[in-house]
Order: structure tokens, then C-alpha cells, then sequence
């Protein structure tokens, strides 16, 4: 790498993808990537760099470089996954499943033959 | 014949196969029981023969599940009969409705992105190739918390994304904090995205799918609303290693008709393997949400095995679940070593006994928790096993070590004489061998009476490799029976497991390395050889091929670990199986991709080097953090970071220790300024 010009060396880091053939005068990265880019009037050098490299090495459009790329390309829309009921001990489990649901299922047994709800 | 409805579990139907499945394992085992207590001198008077005898009853009967639901899967698969085959009802692939949108979901944690990579644009292409690739995205779901690895990810998502065109189709997200790993993954993508999608399709890193299995996914799940989850069985592919090649060898001969079988008694309450699935987003948001477990791991903490009782929440939230047994076209890779393989059973144990503390959840179905039992047997019998060794051993030295006991019942009238009957010794295993073995026997004869021995590269090749992987696997069961019951014990000991990258590709085990971890049982096998030898001559030639396989563990363990004896195993015609004979063309396109992305130049700048210096990289990685992050912060934490660049330049990226990598790419703004002042010093270090 050593012994070219530094404004050399960065375009054949940023490769094929980007203009060889301008003008190399400027050795600076921030003046190499503000000329690169094409930077307009007031848009921060940052943004502007982004966009164009991203979008022309990558192929990636950049809409707003200032938001995360990833969310920006769908927008969220955030729901709730509904928790289940599964860290009970062992023991009011097996209480659960061999005392208090059998003897609920008995208790409305009862009600529906005593006619006291009705069968659903 | 009335269509079937899958969106019904067919309750009736799976109650009789299931009460069969029941007497055809308990009477046998209740049978076989009486037989050892026959066998035994004192006829399970003793404490240690009525040990023996209940371990050995509850060993045969597990093992019968094996054959009797190979059994059902050769008749199933032989008659072709299956009234509730989803396959077949949902027919040739079908153009999706434009709203049934899928994702499909690629979870990494610390993959080899090559490999992913080629796995990815196969699947892609395939789907391409439909004409039905606009009903899918792609989300690359990463929990690598490596710096040099997450840039590594970043650049390869963005090549993927130009080679395939695959803009606003194929997506990377990579979460900082790992919350409940594989299956707080999957929930994050629900939670943000899943509103988009009605199904999604989960994917291992090493998972493979054609784009027609894809479509016909969708198909089926499109036809029956009230399906939540189709679990495809996934076929082991592009393995070299010898111990992959029979492994392969046993997926794609052998599990056929054990799925089958599996299908046939599962009906609706079918199971979710974790990948090569495809889900109703909605059913999963609904019942899917795990808890952490109380207390602490092993036992507590994160579901490691979530995925049984993801199947499980489903069914008992009112989904169907169904296994697509006969679905061509799904894909997987295995682990290249015995030593990966109990890497990652390691992990699969202390998951699976965590559903101990699920067994009595309420809510759930019978057929679940038989599920859950099933999982938790499968490591536990390797400790049954070794304790029914160990009993039967105990008792031989007893015998030799004891004058004998002609009232073991306490005073009597008449003496016991205590006798052995080896014959019927012998007959036991001639039984427990044709319980292991006719399974293996008949997917052979399926093979040969549907004439697909070709596929296998004719019967010949076919008997041969069937026979050396009997010999093979004969030597490989003492092994990992004791790697498992070690497993089992540490687990309930309170010992757990760390979440690692999962071995792949190809990777030898080096004789360090297997002595290291088969060194002990070795050595114990010799010492219980030994004693068991000196003192009673007889019992040791029962014993001698357990012994044997743990002796040879070492060498079995390297020789069996070498691609270049898979490889030629491979010329020579064995282990060959139908993808490799007539070969899927997402699997061409699979392996021409990764002998591409082998070949690649390493480039001269990766991970955080490469997002330091190369200006594409940097740029890539500002715009997926995005400007605005980290902007707002304090005097304080600014200095820090402003630090960590000034401790680049001085001393370059190599100087940063992890944490401080993974701080410094957070901040994508000090990032850029740091690259252009790398570049004004030249691109080295000014100290």
C-alpha cells in the first residue's frame, strides 16, 4: 500500500464499484469522501458519505442515514408474545393436574346435574 | 373417502394407536421382566436382582418403542396408505395468495458466514426458480455478541443482498443483549416484525430447503387455518467425515419409516425439532411467549429445549400440529465428530431434563408429555443402561465373592437352589438384539421392495454399509451411552452447559483431544474388565462388547473423525445416500456456492480492522447502527469513547480488548472520524 498516493490507495479500497478516474489531488479521506459523495449544501458530510457509499458499493439505499438501516427497510410494528403459565413447582402442579382441576370438573359436574348452571 | 381435516387432532384415531402402542410396549416388557427374573439364580429375591430386573423392564420397554414405531412406519410407507397424509392432500406446489407473506428466519450466533451464506443463496435461487419469491423475505437473525464476528455478518449480509439482488427481501438484525438465546431470537423477530407475515419458516444456520418444499408449505398451511406448525423432517446432507457419512447414511435409510411411525402415532399432536418448520406467526405470538424457569440452571433459568414446548403450547392453545414426513426437498447438516455430536447432546440433555419441571404444566396434552418423557429418556436410559451393567456386574462379583444363599427368603422348609439359566439369558439377547436391530432391517427391505436401493448406490453397496454401520454403531452406542449418562448426572449435580458455536463443516479430532475426553471411561472399562475378569470369568465374555467399544473409543473416536477416510469410504461406495446419487439441485447449487466462498481470497481486512479501514465496511456499519445512536450522552462517556479512538490511533484496533471492540462499534460516528484519521496517519498505528 505504501509509496502510492493516499487518495489512490483509498479508492482501490472502496473498489470497482466506485469512479477511479477522479481527479486525486485532494489526499484527505474527509475531502476524498465530500468529493465522492457530492455532498450539497448543508447536508453533514456523515450522511451524505453513507448514502453514496453504501448505496453504490452494496447496492443498498440508504433513506435515512441517521436512523438504523435494518428498521428503516420495514417499519416496526411491535406486538406482545403472550406468556404462558408453565414455572409452577412440581408440587402445585401435580396438585393442579391430579387435585384442584379434577375436583373443579366434579364441583361443576355437580352443578349441572343439580341444575344450579347451566351446561354449556 | 372423506378429506381429511387437519385442522382437527383426530383425537379418536390417535387414542387407539396410541393404547396399541401401549400394550405392544408394556406386554412384551412385563414378559421379558418375568424372563430375567427366570434368568437371575434367586429369582429376583434380592434387592440387587429386583433392581436389575426393573431397570432391565423399563430399558426393554423403551427400546420396543424404537422398533414398534419403525414397525408401523414400514407398514405405513409399504402400503402407502396414510389417510392423514398432509403431502399428499395439499398436492403439487400451488401459486400463495399475495396477502400469506412468509419469512423466513436464519438464527446465527457465531456461524461461519460462508457457510450460511451458500445455504442462503441455494435456498434463494430455488425459490427464484418458483416464480413465487415475492411471497417470501429473508431475515438473518443474529445473536453474535464476537466484534470481529458481527462485522464479519454485516459485510456478508450486504454481499448476499448485491450478488442476489436481494434489497428490501433479505434482512440482518443483530440484537446486543441475548435474552433467552435461540428462542428469544425468534420471539424478538415476532415481536418487531411478525405483523408483516402469516407464517414464518425457521431455520438452523445449516439448513437447506428447496423453494418447491417452501411453496408447499405455504400451501398447506393455507388449506388447513387452524394447522400452527408443519415440521418437515430434514435430510442430513454434504457430510465427509466418516462418523457424518453414517449418520447421514442412518437419516436417510433408516428415519423414513421411523418418521413415519412417529407420524402415525403423533396424528396432530405432532413435534417442532427447532428448524425446518413453518409456523402461524399469529398462533405462535398467542401461546409461544416462554417463561424463564424459576431458580437457578441447570433445571431453572431459559428453556433450552424450547421448542417441544413451543409444539406444546400450540396444541394446547387449539393449533394442530403436524410432522410432513414424506416432504422432499428439507435439508440439514450433522455435527463432522463424535465429539461435536456430544457437544451438542450436551446441550439437548440439560434442555430436555429441564421438562421436568414442565411434565404436569397445566394446559397441556397427554401426547405432549409423553413427548416430554420420550426427550428426557433418551439420556436418561444411557444411565439406566450403565446402572444395569454395573447391577448385573455387582451381582456376578457377588456371586463369586458369597458362599450361596439357600434361604434368601428368611427361614423355610426347603432350600433355594440358586441356579442360572443361561439359555434363556441368551434368549433375552437374542430378543433385545432383534429389538435393536429389525428396525434397521426393515427400512433395508422397504428400500429393496420399493426398488430405491439404487439411490443408495445398488443393494449391494447398500447390505454393506447397512452392516458396517451396525458394526460401527455397536462400537459408538457404549461411548456415547457414556457421555450421556455423565451428562445426566452433571446436570442434576447442577452443572450447566454454556451456549457455544456449534461445530461444523469439517473438523477432526485430534489424539490429545480424544484422549482427553474418552481418556477416563477407557481406562475405567479396562479396570472393570479387569476386576470382573479375576473374579468371575463367565460373566466376562457378556460383557466384553461393552468393554471392547469403551477400549477402542480412542481410536474409533480419531479414525472416525478424518474426512479423508469419509472420503474414501464415499469411493469406495459406501454410506452413499440419494442426495449424493441423484442429486436435488438446490443441493448442487448449495455445494457450488460453498466450494466458491471456500476458494475466496481471504480478504486482507476483517472485523473490526476491516470496519476501521476499508471504507465500504465502515460506511456499512455507520449505516446499520445509524447516525443518531449514541448521540445523547454524557461529557463522561464521550471522553471514553474518545479514548478508545485515540488508543487505536496510538496503538491500532488489535490493542482493543473485546469489550472495547464492541463499544467502539456502537459508536458509529466516532467510527467515521476514526477511519479518517486512520487513513491521514497512513493506515498504521502512529506509536
Amino acid at each position: 500500500m505504501h509509496g502510492q498516493p493516499v487518495a489512490r490507495q483509498y479508492l482501490d479500497a472502496l473498489g470497482s464499484g466506485l469512479d477511479r478516474t477522479m481527479p486525486c489531488a485532494q489526499g484527505d479521506a474527509a475531502a476524498l469522501q465530500a468529493a465522492l459523495a457530492a455532498t450539497t449544501d448543508g447536508e453533514p458530510l456523515d450522511d451524505a458519505w453513507i448514502r453514496h457509499c453504501v448505496e453504490h458499493v452494496y447496492r443498498l439505499p440508504v433513506a435515512q442515514p441517521k436512523s438504523a438501516l435494518m428498521p428503516s427497510l420495514k417499519p416496526l410494528q411491535r406486538q406482545h408474545m403472550t406468556p404462558r403459565v408453565l414455572h409452577r413447582s412440581l408440587g402445585r402442579q401435580l396438585l393442579g393436574l391430579f387435585v384442584y382441576r379434577p375436583a373443579a370438573r366434579l364441583l361443576r359436574g355437580l352443578q349441572i346435574l343439580s341444575g344450579r348452571v347451566e351446561r354449556t | 373417502m372423506k378429506p381429511t381435516d387437519f385442522n382437527r387432532s383426530h383425537a379418536r384415531a390417535a387414542l387407539w394407536r396410541r393404547l396399541l402402542l401401549l400394550g405392544l410396549v408394556l406386554i412384551p416388557a412385563t414378559i421379558a421382566s418375568q424372563f430375567m427374573r427366570e434368568v437371575l439364580p434367586y429369582g429376583g429375591r434380592t434387592g440387587l436382582e429386583l433392581a436389575i430386573i426393573i431397570v432391565f423392564g423399563v430399558l426393554f420397554g423403551w427400546i420396543s418403542i424404537g422398533l414398534w414405531t419403525s414397525a408401523i412406519g414400514f407398514v405405513s410407507l409399504l402400503l402407502g396408505r396414510d389417510r392423514y397424509n398432509l403431502v399428499r392432500a395439499a398436492g403439487p406446489p400451488r401459486a400463495i395468495d399475495a396477502q400469506a407473506r412468509t419469512a423466513i428466519l436464519v438464527p446465527v450466533f457465531a456461524e461461519d458466514m460462508g457457510r450460511v451464506g451458500a445455504g442462503l443463496r441455494a435456498t434463494f435461487e430455488s425459490l427464484a426458480a418458483t416464480g413465487q419469491l415475492d411471497r417470501f423475505d429473508f431475515f438473518l437473525l443474529s445473536d453474535t455478541q464476537d466484534p470481529d464476528r458481527w462485522v464479519d455478518e454485516e459485510v456478508a449480509w450486504a454481499t448476499l443482498c448485491r450478488d442476489l439482488g436481494a434489497q428490501g427481501r433479505l434482512f440482518y438484525r443483530r440484537r446486543h443483549v441475548n435474552l433467552k438465546r435461540k428462542s428469544g431470537n425468534v420471539a424478538d423477530f415476532v415481536r418487531r416484525w411478525g405483523a408483516h407475515y402469516r407464517y414464518m419458516v425457521v431455520f438452523d444456520a445449516d439448513s437447506v430447503m428447496n423453494g418447491q418444499a417452501l411453496v408447499r408449505l405455504v400451501n398447506m398451511m393455507e388449506d388447513s387455518p387452524r394447522v400452527g406448525l408443519i415440521q418437515t423432517l430434514p435430510q442430513p446432507m454434504g457430510q465427509h467425515t466418516l462418523f457424518a457419512r453414517m449418520l447421514q447414511f442412518t437419516g436417510h435409510a433408516y428415519g423414513p419409516i421411523f418418521a413415519a411411525g412417529l407420524h402415525f402415532w403423533q396424528l396432530g399432536d405432532g413435534p417442532f425439532w427447532g428448524h425446518n418448520a413453518i409456523i402461524r406467526i399469529e398462533a405462535f405470538r398467542r401461546h409461544c411467549g416462554l417463561p424463564r424457569l424459576p431458580g437457578r440452571p441447570p433445571l431453572g433459568g431459559d428453556i433450552l429445549s424450547h421448542d417441544f414446548v413451543e409444539s406444546a403450547l400450540l396444541r394446547s392453545g387449539g393449533w394442530t400440529v403436524w410432522l410432513a414426513h414424506d416432504l422432499p426437498g428439507s435439508y440439514e447438516e450433522l455435527p463432522p465428530t463424535l465429539l461435536a455430536a456430544m457437544q451438542r447432546d450436551r446441550r439437548w440433555c440439560q434442555g430436555n431434563l429441564q421438562h421436568l419441571r414442565l411434565l404436569f404444566a397445566e394446559g397441556l396434552f397427554p401426547a405432549h408429555r409423553a413427548l416430554f418423557i420420550n426427550g428426557i429418556m433418551s439420556y436418561v436410559s444411557a444411565l439406566l443402561w450403565l446402572v444395569f451393567l454395573l447391577l448385573s456386574s455387582g451381582q456376578a462379583v457377588w456371586q463369586a465373592l458369597t458362599p450361596p444363599d439357600y434361604f434368601p427368603s428368611g427361614p423355610a422348609l426347603f432350600p433355594q437352589w440358586p441356579v442360572w439359566q443361561p439359555q434363556w439369558a441368551l434368549l433375552l439377547i437374542v430378543a433385545t438384539a432383534v429389538i435393536l436391530f429389525a428396525p434397521k432391517l426393515l427400512a433395508v427391505t422397504l428400500i429393496v421392495v420399493q426398488r430405491r436401493a439404487g439411490q443408495f448406490g445398488g443393494a449391494l453397496r447398500l447390505f454393506t454399509s447397512a452392516i458396517t454401520e451396525t458394526l460401527l454403531s455397536a462400537l459408538l452406542a457404549p461411548v456415547q451411552a457414556v457421555f450421556h449418562a455423565k451428562f445426566v448426572l452433571f446436570t442434576l449435580l447442577g452443572q450447566q452447559v454454556g451456549w457455544g458455536a456449534q461445530a461444523r463443516g469439517d473438523a477432526s479430532t485430534g489424539w490429545r483431544e480424544a484422549l482427553r475426553y474418552h481418556g477416563f471411561a477407557t481406562v475405567f472399562a479396562g479396570l472393570w474388565g479387569l476386576g470382573v475378569f479375576w473374579l468371575n470369568p463367565g460373566f466376562f465374555w457378556w460383557l466384553l462388547p461393552v468393554l471392547a467399544a469403551l477400549l477402542l473409543a480412542i481410536p474409533v473416536s480419531v479414525l472416525s473423525s478424518r474426512s479423508r477416510v469419509g472420503r474414501a469410504a464415499r469411493r469406495s461406495g459406501l454410506f452413499l445416500t440419494p442426495p449424493e446419487t441423484t442429486p436435488d439441485p438446490v443441493l448442487v447449487s448449495f455445494e457450488q456456492h460453498l466450494v466458491t466462498a471456500q476458494r475466496a481470497s481471504v480478504p486482507t481486512l476483517s472485523g473490526i480492522q476491516a470496519a476501521i479501514e476499508d471504507p465500504a465496511v465502515n460506511a456499512l456499519h455507520a449505516a446499520l447502527q445509524g447516525l443518531s445512536r449514541g448521540l445523547r450522552v454524557s461529557e463522561r462517556i464521550r471522553a471514553e469513547r474518545q479514548a478508545l479512538a485515540e488508543k487505536v490511533l496510538a496503538a491500532g484496533p488489535a490493542a482493543l480488548s473485546g469489550a472495547e471492540r464492541r463499544r467502539l462499534l456502537r459508536q458509529p460516528a466516532v467510527l467515521l472520524e476514526l477511519h479518517r484519521r486512520w487513513w491521514a496517519q497512513g493506515c498504521r498505528p502512529a506509536g
